[in-house]
């Protein structure tokens, strides 16, 4: 029961350091948002044959924005967003889903350049818990999946009114998500060895509750 | 009131007893048993390219039907894993396979009383230590054996009266019984004692 709420601890252990890394820096503005769009999740493999990756999905999630820094071109954002990567391993007959549930914290520069169009690049860090959904009722998630990630991002948003925003982010994230012991043909192990990293495109509308 | 126990308690052990046939699915391939090293009665292996698995049906720790024995007279220590399925997890009866290995004199009191340094490398030569592959042809085994490749046993922790020995292999028979390639094979299985 404890693995359930896992990443839940995880997200609240970042959601404080948002939160305090806001308040230190007399955050200006907070507002809750609502993102929904597609997202083609990509996911950069070398040892696993059969995965299925640049497969588009919709994606509903929602988090928090920090208006950390603003002068009169420039922002400093950190937002907290909860949402799952995931990909499939395909074989005729049995069905394997791999489902990282996520909790990511981009920290922004936003650049206004036009007066709806913004520019945005930053890093990112985030944490997840891999599970594993199967038809085989035998088959329960092996170990060697990681639980954290870094990487960088940059997009691009135009405002559409006082509460909407479409935009578009490409992520590329550095860390393996997956460690592991590979067995060569005649029982030689190659220990340690790495793999699976992320990487997205998304299109997406956001819609900004306001306090 | 005892109702509702004995019904607690039936739950529980159908409970136990379907968490014992499961298994920790490997990273590259799901449908493999990851290699571990603690105990947890499981096999599995690329045959001819094919996935085999198999997992103990265990009641407490008794594994059935894996066995580890020592013939005095030959000097062989045999090895022989339970029976598994070829294929996707909806496999028939049909398509069931073993591998067994014959290895050259008596390796778990060798391991056991031996420096305890880890992994050791077993060449299978095909004639004085060998693997095999057994079949299912629907009324009794079909038994190829001969192959030539590696056995490792990369950990074995414990004494005569209760051990894990664990392990990776790969082998290749290639005779009358035609070209069988047992590949990027993976083994961890816990005995309570050793004959």
């Amino acid at each position: 029961m404890s693995n359930l709420f896992l990443p839940f601890r995880r997200f609240l252990l970042g959601f404080v350091f948002v939160l305090l890394f806001a308040l230190s820096g007399n955050c200006q503005k907070m507002e809750l948002f609502v993102d929904a769009g597609m997202s083609a999740s990509l996911f950069q493999v070398e040892h696993i044959d059969n995965v299925s990756s640049g497969l588009a999905s919709f994606t509903l999630r929602g988090g928090v924005y920090f208006d950390v820094f603003n002068s009169e071109k420039l922002r400093l954002v950190v937002e907290g967003m909860l949402f799952n990567r995931k990909y499939n391993f395909e074989i005729p007959g049995e069905e394997f889903k791999y489902r990282f549930f996520t909790a990511q914290v981009p920290i922004l520069i936003n650049y206004q350049a036009t007066e709806w169009i913004y520019l945005e690049a930053g890093i990112s860090g985030a944490l997840y818990d891999a599970r594993l959904v199967t038809n085989n009722p035998d088959a329960q998630i092996g170990s060697g999946f990681t639980h954290y990630d870094l990487g960088v991002l940059a997009g691009v948003q135009i405002a559409l009114g006082e509460r909407f925003l479409v935009g578009t982010r490409a992520n590329i994230h550095f860390m393996p998500m997956l460690t592991f012991d590979e067995i060569g043909p005649f029982g030689e192990l190659n220990r340690g060895e790495k793999d699976l990293y992320y990487r997205s495109v998304e299109l997406f509308l956001r819609y900004r509750f306001k306090f | 009131m005892r109702t509702t126990f004995f019904l607690c308690f039936l739950v529980g052990l159908l409970q136990g007893c379907s968490y014992m046939e499961s298994y920790n699915s490997d990273p590259l391939d799901p449908r493999l048993p990851e290699y571990t090293a603690f105990g947890a009665n499981a096999a599995g292996a690329y045959v001819d390219d094919t996935p085999w698995r198999t997992v103990c049906t265990a009641f407490g720790d008794e594994c059935i039907g894996r066995e580890l024995s020592y013939n005095d007279s030959t000097n062989k220590t045999v090895f022989l894993f339970p029976s598994g399925n070829l294929g996707s997890g909806n496999s028939t009866f049909e398509r069931r396979a073993r591998i067994r290995f014959v290895i050259d004199g008596n390796l778990i009191e060798d391991l056991i009383q031996g420096p305890g340094l880890f992994p050791v490398r077993i060449a299978l030569d095909g004639t004085e230590s060998y693997g095999e592959i057994w079949f299912w042809n629907g009324s009794d085994w079909d038994i190829c054996n001969g192959g030539v490749g590696e056995f490792y046993v990369r950990e074995l922790f414990g004494d005569f009266d209760r051990f894990v020995v664990a392990g990776t292999f790969g082998f290749v028979i290639d005779n009358s019984c035609g070209l069988h390639r047992i590949e990027s094979g993976r083994y961890d299985f816990r005995f309570n004692e050793f004959f």
